[in-house]
């Protein structure tokens, strides 16, 4: 059958299992619209307010569904407004396609109207990218681009097509479904080296990353736990993949995770890194990070094993291949008094429960209040700063891939699109935004996608007109020297809100936060709640950068008014 | 500090659209050396062959290795034994001292392989040299005194003496 590339493309995406795609319409995407929209029936699209928010929407989709996030954008502006979705999809190993039109070939390398070398531009942002030459590579390309984003270790893949290429007619064959890469696997000798040091060990420490969550074996890294009798911590990119009950769990680990995670780093004698990269927002400082202890690297990216911190041991594979590997190489072992001295660290350390002085919500009730309104099967998503860090501290996560968050590029703005992407992966289960008002200032305008696909999403403004994480680190870093965080703006969220289309609410005091948040969920539609928290509530603890566990605050006593 | 080390890094790779801008992106944003770099097709249409002489410590080579090969168009990539490799490069000197003819004399009896190109209309002689990256460096400190106005070397380029492909 003849087709135009256009029709071949948006075939090849429903042949690669695509049933949703996001972006924005444009000059240099006409046909390829045209073609999405006489397959309207197969393949749902969903059009954002502006590009960025559509690939942070294919983003959500993916890191909550597990399946790949498809991005269409037009050439010019179009693609540059992608690339800090796609730089975000990247950091954190997500699968997404994007696909950007582009001029027609007579007029690429001419500054043609709306062209942009977006090829050169994603380059240190993706696993590969393409400019398709010839039609009939398309087919074939979109396949690949699929395998790519989704072998090993996952992350994005964009396909760059010029406009005469989706003009242009070809034969039509349909393609099978991609399949994934042979995994790499361990060494024989890597699984008894690291069954050795396991056995030997009095003070294992498993400290998990995105590479459980993302690979689907949280359930292999619970039982490998119980098997070798050691306790977990995760990095913000394993949040998520252990629940929050578990016996074993200690949190999260690094900047703002938990004393006891931190000082189970300082105290092991083995730490096992499992699907982790040892950022440096665990590892501030690398040189000395768990210093006492011998490293077992587990993780799909060889790449990763010497690059921050050298493993003595290097387990190249899928997360839950080494781990059953390793739990068939070792018999149980336990590890009594080890755990008796971390839980009971654990259990006087708790993360501080009541909230601030004032009268206002403070962030961690509210945070424990989403998750009493959500229960079990709800989705958070977050954007990027203190509210971030408070969620990622204090909701207690209780299924895999239910908290989604600019991990490691730390994308303000990512999450009113991300939410709109894992509500339309997930329309049966409950999604959230926690925001704080800089952040929402950013991408805000992703609501009106929510209303428009009548997409109910609870957002949950933490208003305290700072940018607070900033804020926090002039407090403690820079002697009370506010620069430009103050923003204080005078937007009204609840105006705000219903200007969007969708519902506006307050929280203003303690006793609202029940009552408030019940009734957003109740209502059916996409809600924004304005909260009202105070400017001086600090993240903490907090462990200065390029520093390790041993350097740890634990509370703003020193706050300093502005200077 | 730890060790730092020449290394000669072979890679074998698809000829598609801006490989080459790829593989030295890769090296820019990474902070890694690049001392000289060469690029050519090879016995396949469909494949050039990227050579790249770059300095680091012992892991720093080894990080350099795992990350071009995450390059999708990198099909194969090797750090070259430097004790077992064919490698040569070519430089060529342009030299306008006014008596090139004497001076070229002693240049020409210690490396008899300089071949002396065409004088060029300003009465300056071209000066072509082809062999081992370190005998090159001698060649071009030998001419210097001869008024030396302008160089150009080729970059390494270097094939294994039992090839990768054979092995």
């Amino acid at each position: 059958m003849q087709l135009t590339g256009a029709q071949i493309l948006i075939r090849s995406l429903i042949d690669q299992g695509a049933e949703l795609t996001f972006g924005y319409p444009g000059g240099a995407v006409l046909n390829i619209y045209d073609a999405l929209y006489e397959m309207r029936d197969k393949l749902r699209h969903i059009v954002s307010s502006h590009e960025q928010g559509a690939a942070h929407a294919a983003d959500g989709y993916a890191r909550s569904t597990g399946k790949t996030g498809v991005v269409i954008a037009t050439s010019g502006p179009g693609a540059t407004n992608l690339v800090t979705g796609i730089a975000t999809a990247f950091q954190d190993s997500v699968p997404l396609v994007a696909v950007t039109g582009n001029v027609s070939r007579d007029l690429l390398g001419r500054d043609s109207f709306q062209e942009v070398d977006i090829v050169g531009i994603t380059n240190p942002v993706v696993k590969h990218n393409y400019i398709v030459q010839n039609v009939e590579d398309l087919a074939g390309i979109v396949r690949d681009a699929f395998v790519i984003a989704n072998s090993g270790r996952k992350g994005p893949v964009l396909i760059d097509i010029p406009k005469d290429i989706t003009a242009a007619k070809t034969e039509y064959r349909k393609l099978p479904r991609f399949e994934l890469r042979p995994m790499p696997q361990p060494s024989q000798e890597g699984i008894a080296e690291a069954a050795t040091a396991i056995r030997n060990a009095k003070k294992p420490l498993i400290y998990a990353g995105g590479g459980v969550t993302f690979s689907d074996n949280s359930q292999a890294l619970l039982s490998f736990s119980e098997h070798i009798d050691a306790p977990v911590c995760v990095s913000m990119m394993g949040l998520s993949s252990v629940p929050a009950g578990f016996s074993r769990y200690l949190g999260m680990i690094g900047m703002h995770g938990t004393a006891t995670a931190n000082i189970a780093a300082t105290e092991c004698d083995l730490l096992i890194a499992v699907g982790a990269r040892f950022s440096d927002r665990v590892a501030g400082d690398r040189k000395n990070f768990a210093r006492g202890a011998t490293v077992i690297h587990i993780d799909i990216d060889q790449a990763e094993i010497y690059k921050n911190v050298r493993a003595g041991i290097q387990l190249v594979g899928n997360a839950g291949d080494c781990l059953s590997m390793l739990s068939g190489a070792v018999p149980p072992v336990k590890h009594t008094e080890w755990m008796h001295h971390i839980l009971k660290h654990k259990a006087m350390n708790a993360l501080p429960d009541s909230g601030g002085e004032g009268q206002g919500p403070s962030p961690r009730e509210l945070v424990r209040g989403l998750r009493s309104a959500m229960g079990e099967d709800g989705i958070v998503v977050t954007d990027v700063g203190q509210h971030q860090m408070i969620t990622a501290q204090y909701y207690a996560f209780a299924k895999p891939r239910s908290f989604l968050s600019s991990c490691g590029l730390g994308t303000m703005g990512y999450g009113m699109g991300a939410a709109v992407g894992a509500k339309c992966g997930n329309p049966a289960r409950p999604v959230a935004l926690v925001t704080g008002d800089g952040s929402f200032h950013m991408n805000m305008t992703e609501l009106a996608v929510a209303v428009s696909n009548n997409l109910p999403i609870v957002v949950l403004v933490f208003n305290n007109g700072v940018l607070g994480m900033v804020y926090q680190w002039q407090n403690l870093f820079y002697q009370g020297r506010y620069a430009y965080t103050e923003i204080r703006r005078k937007t009204d969220m609840v105006k705000l809100a219903e200007a969007f289309g969708a519902v506006g609410m307050r929280i203003s005091s303690r006793d609202e936060i029940r009552p408030v948040l019940e009734a957003a969920f109740a209502c059916g539609r996409p809600c924004v709640v304005d909260c009202a928290v105070d400017y001086k509530e600090g993240v903490f603890p907090i462990i200065p950068p390029g520093k390790n566990g041993e350097a740890m605050i634990f509370s703003d006593d020193l706050y300093i008014d502005r200077m | 500090m730890s060790q730092t080390n020449h290394a000669v890094l072979s890679l074998y790779v698809a000829n598609n659209f801006g490989v080459l801008t790829k593989v030295a992106g890769l090296f820019s944003r990474r902070g890694y050396n690049i001392r000289s770099i060469a690029a050519s097709e090879t016995e396949a249409p469909a494949f050039s062959r990227i050579t790249i002489v770059t300095s680091g410590s012992p892991s720093h080579l080894e990080q350099i290795y795992r990350q071009v090969l995450k390059l999708e168009d990198v099909r194969r990539a090797t750090f070259l034994p430097l004790d077992d490799l064919v490698q040569r490069e070519l430089v060529l000197m342009k030299l306008c001292s006014g008596n090139e003819q004497e001076d070229l004399r002693a240049l020409t009896d210690e490396f008899p392989d300089i071949r002396i190109m065409d004088t060029s209309a300003d009465g300056c002689v071209f000066i072509e040299y082809t062999g081992p990256t370190g005998t090159v460096d001698a060649v071009i400190e030998s001419a210097r005194p001869l008024g030396i106005v302008e160089i150009s070397r080729t970059g390494v380029t270097v094939l294994e003496q039992i090839s990768a492909a054979q092995a």
